[in-house]
């Protein structure tokens, strides 16, 4: 199946008082269609930047494009401009991290579902405009109800405050499905939330792309979200993309250093947690070659002066490093 | 330094300090400055409103006065008036305000109540009301400008004391023993000086203009002290023929403003990030 | 804070502040060094004549008294007499009030007319060559004096131009006073000499007093929309693909009024505060004016029936300007 978002070799920087922030180096990734993929990594690694470029929203006159393509839809998203525009909303929606400043204060929730589904719902052909008020209320409260949101109704008559972080993100999901898209970005979706409603909402998540066959580009820098949800889990350090592996493979077999050290990080019963020593680095003075360099156990000569290619080692298991750990090398570096 | 290095690319800010500059150097040196340093008090009848000419850069007055020369002893009475006025002010209202917003009891209720008071009509009108009262003199200028704009601090810093006192550090300071005014002087002063620091200098401008409003009104010093409100107030009856009378002094009060002005916005965007005007 | 509870705040302050007002008046009155039975009685007057005035005005008895006696007084609405005009100072207060509300509320009219599409100019196009105009402008505008301005006005338009009247209300008969704001009279009486009147003489002094509030709207209402521009919701809304036009003219400039109408209390004291001025230089004889006179003749009944009415009238705008923000922002009044 060929991929629906293609991402090659992306590198991006942000142009800043202090010189360039190369925030994205040789970025690959892939998503097809109906495919749930979790991209995972410490904050400030630059997944949001990510989802920006995906969605041709980088701030313009401020991003240096240094190498790459990002093809969505057979749309090169990085040219921006009315393509991009057209695309966004239509085959990419969004749901954001904060769901308590995401919405306008100012309309109720209707309003704002109304104004999407006006210029981004599908509409069957020559009836592009006029006519689809009730429809577009039908749909939206089904949606509503969908994503379990009780009196879907009251909901429309609401403005944001009104409802619990919850109850807006549910919303917001609702929103990113109504236009009928092939892939939602999910930017770590359930951060501002209440532990207890994070496992509800990104099982919904879940639930409804599956029935759907959309594809989600989920991020998040929590491992235990990534196993509950994903498909295929691809895990970026410092701009560059560490390991791209299917979930099974990825969480019983992690091959990059940084991954694994991040799997030991998680408390789990019998173990202490071990932390990784250092900081994630600047973008604006990145480590050369594998920027994971300072940090890593296992680091040698050429990973100072060499980017590793991601290189595929067996079933879609692919793993960017000089020196990636093997099955049987379990306590190699500690 | 960072922040000067900062504040030294912002042209406007740049602006303001040269504004600032000039107006300092004139109030130190005016008698050197100045062409006439005697006209501040001698008048010469026969030489009276005069055009602007190379002997008399910015014309005479009605005395026949060279006006530059009295522009340049105004800047003194200009800055000092300001200077003391608004410093009065923020001696009276720093401490109320850090004083209510620190005890919340009756007592600051109590305190602020009377500061908006203050604040319910506009502070010009209590101050002519005040300074009318006093007499027309500089020091009565300085008085109402004074006990019309403690308020105004009082409500600042007030509110900013009151946000900081359920700031962790500000607790923890309490909850080791620290006495009130080791906390208000260590913890809260310093936290809350960069919006006091930001908002002196616009109220000097602002201060300014409120002065010169009374000495156009008549109720600064009694002539012939050089004060610019003053010297406006006085070429009315000249206009239209002496266009030059109150051109010089309403610029100076213009650029003194907007020097204290842009040097406050400069000063908000690298000193209050909260309230950083966006570039 | 709920919106009736607001409004029981505000009037029960209102009294106590009044209180405190005229409290601060009547000490000034009374601890000024010149008699004030001398100034009512006259230069010429015997020092009897001065006596029966004292006795008259009540200026013998104990202080406290006196302010107890003037306070039960202003309760009845009786305010006393001026010693100048020998007039009620509630008729005086009465016929000037209009002029100033009628020059005030051209001045706001001007103000946003002229200042919230400038000021919305300049957030959607930051840093282009009107900003940067824009901004000189404002910042000036709020450094000028305005009596400076004002007489360089009449300089320039009435004695140079001769285009405009040099100061007052009308010229020749005024119309018949229905509301007392004579743009409106004369329109009711049909008069278009005394309309044409009317309105040249409101230019000067509506555009002086206009000017610094004008440069407070531009600005409220420019940095209002940059950081709406920079808000997450609209970040969201464009992530989402809504038409640029949409996000613009109905949300942003939606949050950008609603941001600027919370200024509209300081908007109205710097007009208020300029009143006193410009009505001074443009002999428009309306409570400003009146102020500045009464003050300068020691007319202290005057005095403290003009700031108890402006105080009311400050009160009283705070109020509608707290109702007016709680009508349009759903999440009420902070
Ligand atoms: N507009 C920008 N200008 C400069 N640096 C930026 C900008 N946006 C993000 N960055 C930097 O890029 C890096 C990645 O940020 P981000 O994509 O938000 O990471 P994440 O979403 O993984 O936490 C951070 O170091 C951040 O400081
Ligand atoms: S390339 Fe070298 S430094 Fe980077 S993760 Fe692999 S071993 Fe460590
Ligand atoms: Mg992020």
């Amino acid at each position: 199946m060929s991929a629906l978002l293609d991402i090659s070799k992306l590198s991006l920087a942000f142009r800043t008082e202090k010189g360039p922030a190369r925030v994205l180096d040789m970025i690959d990734l892939a998503v097809k269609p109906g495919e749930i993929v979790g991209l995972v990594g410490e904050s400030g690694c630059g997944k949001t930047t990510l989802a920006r470029a995906i969605l041709g929203t980088l701030p313009e006159g401020l991003t240096e494009i240094g190498s790459g393509h990002i093809r969505l839809d057979g749309v090169d998203m990085l040219r921006g401009g009315k393509a991009a525009e057209s695309i966004r909303g239509r085959v990419v929606t969004f749901v954001p991290q904060d769901p308590f400043a995401s919405f306008n204060p100012l309309f109720r929730i209707g309003t704002q579902i109304a104004d999407l589904m006006r210029w981004k719902a599908p509409r069957p052909e020559g009836r592009r405009w006029g006519g689809h008020r009730r429809a577009d209320e039908d749909a939206a409260i089904a949606m509503l109800d969908a994503v379990q949101l009780p009196q879907p109704r009251a909901i429309l008559a609401k403005y944001p405050h009104e409802l619990s972080g919850g109850q807006r993100q549910r919303v917001m999901i609702a929103m990113a499905l109504l236009p009928q898209p092939q892939l939602i970005i999910a930017d770590e979706p359930t951060t501002a939330l209440d532990v207890t409603v994070q496992a509800q909402i990104l099982g919904l998540l879940r639930r409804l792309a599956v029935e759907r066959g959309v594809s989600v580009l989920f991020t998040t820098h929590d491992l235990g979200a990534a196993w509950e949800i994903c498909d295929r889990v691809v895990v970026m350090y410092a701009g560059q993309t560490a390991e791209i592996a299917p979930r099974e493979a990825f969480f019983a077999n992690p091959r990059h250093p940084y991954t694994r050290m991040l799997l030991d990080s998680l408390p789990e019963p019998g173990r202490d947690p071990v932390g990784i020593p250092g900081g994630v680095p600047s973008p604006l003075t990145p480590p050369g070659g594998c920027r994971f360099n300072p940090r890593c156990p296992r680091v040698t000569e050429i990973c100072r002066e060499t980017r590793p290619a991601l290189a595929e080692h067996e079933g879609g298991h692919l793993v960017a490093c000089h020196h990636p750990v093997t099955a049987d090398a379990e306590a190699l570096y500690v | 330094m960072d922040l000067v290095k900062r504040f030294a690319r912002d042209k406007a800010a740049l602006l303001g300090a040269t504004l600032l500059g000039l107006l300092i150097i004139a109030a130190i040196f005016a008698p050197w400055l100045a062409p006439y340093p005697n006209d501040v008090f001698d008048f010469h009848i026969e030489r009276r409103l005069l055009a602007p000419a190379p002997e008399a850069l910015m014309g005479t007055d009605r005395m026949g006065s060279d006006i530059f020369s009295r522009l340049l002893f105004g800047a003194r009475i200009t800055l000092m008036l300001a200077g003391i006025a608004v410093g009065s002010a923020l001696l009276i209202g720093v401490p109320i305000g850090l004083i209510a917003g620190y005890y919340q009891s009756w007592f600051s209720d109590a305190l602020m109540r009377v500061a908006e008071i203050f604040l319910a009509v506009p502070q010009i009108v209590l101050a002519i009301a005040i300074a009318q009262t006093l007499g027309p003199s500089i020091q009565n200028v300085i008085l109402a400008l004074s006990l019309t704009y403690w308020p105004f601090w009082a409500r600042l810093v007030y509110a900013e004391t009151r946000s900081m006192r359920n700031e962790v550090f500000v607790e923890s300071a309490v909850a080791l023993g620290a006495s009130p005014w080791r906390v208000i002087v260590l913890h809260i002063l310093p936290n809350i000086a960069s919006p006091i620091i930001v908002r002196t200098s616009i109220g000097m401008g602002a201060t300014i203009l409120t002065a010169a409003t009374l000495g156009f009104l008549g109720l600064g010093a009694p002539p012939p002290t050089p004060e610019w409100g003053r010297m406006i107030a006085e070429s009315r009856e000249y206009l239209p023929e002496a266009w030059w009378y109150a051109l010089a002094p309403g610029i100076a009060i213009f650029l003194t403003v907007l020097g204290f002005n842009l040097f406050g916005d400069g000063l908000r965007d690298i000193l209050d990030p909260r309230t950083r005007r966006s570039v | 804070m709920n919106w009736l509870s607001m409004v029981a705040n505000r009037l029960i302050w209102f009294v106590p502040t009044l209180l405190g007002l005229l409290a601060i008046v009547f000490t000034l009155s009374r601890v000024v060094p010149i008699d004030p039975a001398f100034l009512a009685a006259g230069e010429n007057a015997s020092v009897e004549q001065v006596q029966k005035v004292r006795e008259r005005f009540g200026f013998d008895k104990p202080l406290p008294v006196q302010f107890l006696n003037y306070v039960r007084d202003v309760a009845q609405g009786n305010f006393g007499v001026s010693m100048f005009t020998q007039q009620p100072i509630v008729n005086d207060l009465a016929t000037r009030l209009p002029a100033t509300l009628e020059l005030t509320l051209v001045a706001v009219l001007i103000a946003a007319l002229i200042g919230i599409p400038l000021g919305v100019l300049c957030g959607l196009h930051r840093n282009s060559w009107l900003d940067h105009v824009l901004r000189v402008v404002t910042v000036s505008g709020l450094a000028v004096a305005s009596f400076w301005f004002a007489m360089q006005l009449q300089f320039l338009f009435s004695m140079k131009l001769g285009w405009l009247p040099l100061s007052g209300r009308m010229e020749g008969f005024p119309p018949e006073p229905v509301t007392g704001l004579m743009v409106v009279d004369a329109l009711i009486a049909g008069d278009g000499e005394a309309l044409a009147s009317a309105l040249r003489h409101m230019i000067l002094p509506a555009v002086t007093l206009a000017l610094p509030a004008a440069a407070t709207v531009v600005r409220f209402t420019r940095n209002g929309v940059i950081g709406v521009i920079n808000s997450p919701s609209v970040a969201y809304q464009t992530a989402m693909g809504f038409p640029r036009r949409v996000i613009i003219w109905k949300y942003v400039l939606r949050m950008a009024l609603t941001a600027t109408v919370t200024q509209l209390g300081l908007i109205f004291g710097i007009l208020l505060a300029g009143a006193v001025v410009v009505e001074t230089v443009f002999d428009w004889p309306g409570l400003g004016a009146y102020a500045v006179r009464s003050i300068l003749q020691s007319d202290y009944n005057a005095v403290m029936g003009f700031t108890l009415c402006t105080g009311a009238l400050f009160v009283f705008i705070n109020l509608l300007v707290d109702m007016l923000q709680a009508a349009i922002d759903p999440r009420g009044a902070a």
